[in-house]
């Protein structure tokens, strides 16, 4: 993904080796993925940030590298997961990006250790299970390992999964992850004190009202100019949808993304700084 | 005062830049200032330049004259972009609302002070005007408007912009975005569900940053650019 190779290797926490990759130098920044992806598949975005910045990839459970273990995939033991995976590697104070079901870990993340986290850029993530459009919801139940059949998606996970054979579990797993309703309290959210660079397009997976919301509870929808700026930031993306179709998605957006995630990330944190 | 991002927006394509009553070079004249009659005259400067048709872009009060030409003269517009502009009085924070009552002649000696002043009294062709103007953006900004459903009827693609820290309210931003066709359900696999509306929240900006930022160009000039089907 860099012109030099990432440093890569498996971190044993929680009964998981979960895989992660290093590239770049600087101020270290840690990247999830979405449901069913992989590093490889966030795009042109994780290479152009660590042009600015050392970015360590995860894989999660029972994604891309990282086998699957026998537990459920759960927002909240994912999050531990990574917990213990930034802790293994002396990653406390780091920063955490994460896409879709990564973003939703990377808040539970800034919830249940918010000492490992400074900032937290969240793209196309909701705090509760309704933040979806309703359409999406009830296509869930609808999805086989058979419709990922050819994808790029099951192309990469035969690729590089420590067992291939394993794609019909994850697929059960995510499935039941997805259909599991939850609704995080909003105090939590409000009580996130990392600054958060929520990022959604404006044709997502997730309702707009649910994304003003979120923002909202993270401090933001106040009026700059008298309040001054609060230290969380909203970036709708315009024709810009969750993951398909190809050119279209959030992560396809990499001039957008690079033009304001480093700058959010790089600017000096009023409150521990 | 489009400084910064009128150059950006000349790098491919043409950019006529317009002083609307009252306000830059362009002299008053005795009538109230009004939405609706500034439409008028947008929609004659597009004829009398021969351009037949055009995409308009306006910001704050500028963007209330672009989303009137359109409605009023739908067939002038090709492709629509809003900043910072509210579809409804009360779209704007009402702290915001409470300032905009405050508007009128009495402001005039006080904002003197201002960089708006000074820029006004360099190029005004009657300086002596200033309370005049005052006068007329509080008698407009004080009426009450709310056109939504004529927004609902809009077909021309329409980009709505603000700032995460505008003083158009988020929720506001998103209900404009919903009546224009955008945001009522996911794009689809193959993108069918998207309409030709648009919205952008720039991050870490607010009203009065919008109109300085880079991404504002950035964000419009693919919108602009891209093909596509002018009614829908």
């Amino acid at each position: 993904m860099t012109d030099a190779a990432p440093q890569t290797g498996y971190a044993p926490v929680n009964g998981l080796e979960m895989y992660y990759e290093i590239h770049g130098t600087g101020r270290p920044l840690v990247v999830l993925h979405g449901a069913y992806m992989t590093i490889d598949t966030m795009g042109e975005v994780v290479p152009g940030l660590a042009k600015t910045r050392q970015v360590i990839g995860v894989e999660l459970q029972g994604h891309g590298r990282t086998a699957d273990a026998d537990r459920p995939l759960s927002y909240e033991q994912m999050a531990d997961d990574v917990a213990a995976m930034m802790k293994h590697l002396g990653l406390e104070g780091a920063d955490v990006f994460g896409f879709s079901m990564g973003g939703g870990v990377a808040l539970q993340v800034a919830i249940r250790h918010p000492d490992l986290v400074r900032k937290l850029v969240v793209a196309s993530v909701s705090y509760t299970s309704d933040g979806m459009h309703p359409e999406l919801l009830a296509m869930i139940p609808t999805i086989t390992p058979e419709v990922f059949a050819g994808s790029p998606i099951e192309e990469a996970y035969l690729r590089i999964a420590p067992n291939p054979e394993d794609f019909s579990t994850l697929v059960a797993k995510l499935k039941q992850l997805d259909m599991e309703p939850y609704a995080w309290a909003p105090e939590d959210i409000q009580g996130i004190a990392a600054p958060t660079l929520f990022i959604i397009g404006d044709s997502d997976a997730i309702r707009l009202e649910h994304a003003i919301e979120l923002f909202r509870l993270l401090g933001g929808g106040v009026m700059g100019d008298l309040a001054g700026l609060p230290k969380s930031q909203l970036a709708v993306l315009p024709g810009t949808t969750h993951f398909v179709p190809p050119g279209s998605a959030v992560l396809d957006r990499a001039g957008w993304l690079l033009a304001m995630i480093p700058p959010f990330l790089d600017a000096p944190d009023q409150d521990k700084e | 005062m489009f400084g910064e991002v009128l150059p950006l927006l000349a790098e491919g394509r043409q950019v006529i830049a317009v002083d609307l009553q009252a306000h830059g070079r362009t002299a008053d004249v005795d009538r109230p200032l009004s939405f609706e009659l500034m439409a008028d005259d947008i929609s004659a400067l597009i004829e009398h330049l021969g351009l037949e048709r055009a995409d308009v872009m306006g910001y704050s009060l500028g963007g209330n004259v672009a989303l009137r030409t359109t409605i009023q003269y739908p067939g002038v517009v090709k492709k629509l972009v809003l900043v910072s502009t509210p579809f409804e009085r009360n779209g704007w924070y009402p702290e915001v609302l409470a300032g905009i009552g405050q508007v009128g002649p009495e402001a005039a000696e006080p904002m003197k002070q201002t960089p708006m002043y000074q820029l006004y009294s360099s190029v005004a062709p009657k300086p002596e005007d200033w309370p005049v103007l005052l006068t007329k953006l509080g008698d407009l900004l004080r009426q009450d408007y709310d056109w939504s459903s004529e927004v609902e009827a809009i077909t021309a693609p329409t980009m709505v912009v603000v700032g995460d820290a505008d003083s158009i309210r988020t929720a506001h931003a998103v209900e404009f975005f919903e009546l224009l066709g955008g945001g009522k359900a996911d794009a689809g696999w193959d993108g069918s569900g998207m309409s030709n509306a648009r919205l952008a929240i720039l991050p870490a900006t607010t009203h009065y940053d919008i109109f300085f930022s880079p991404a504002l160009a950035s964000t419009v000039t693919p919108f602009l650019d891209a093909p596509m089907p002018e009614a829908g």
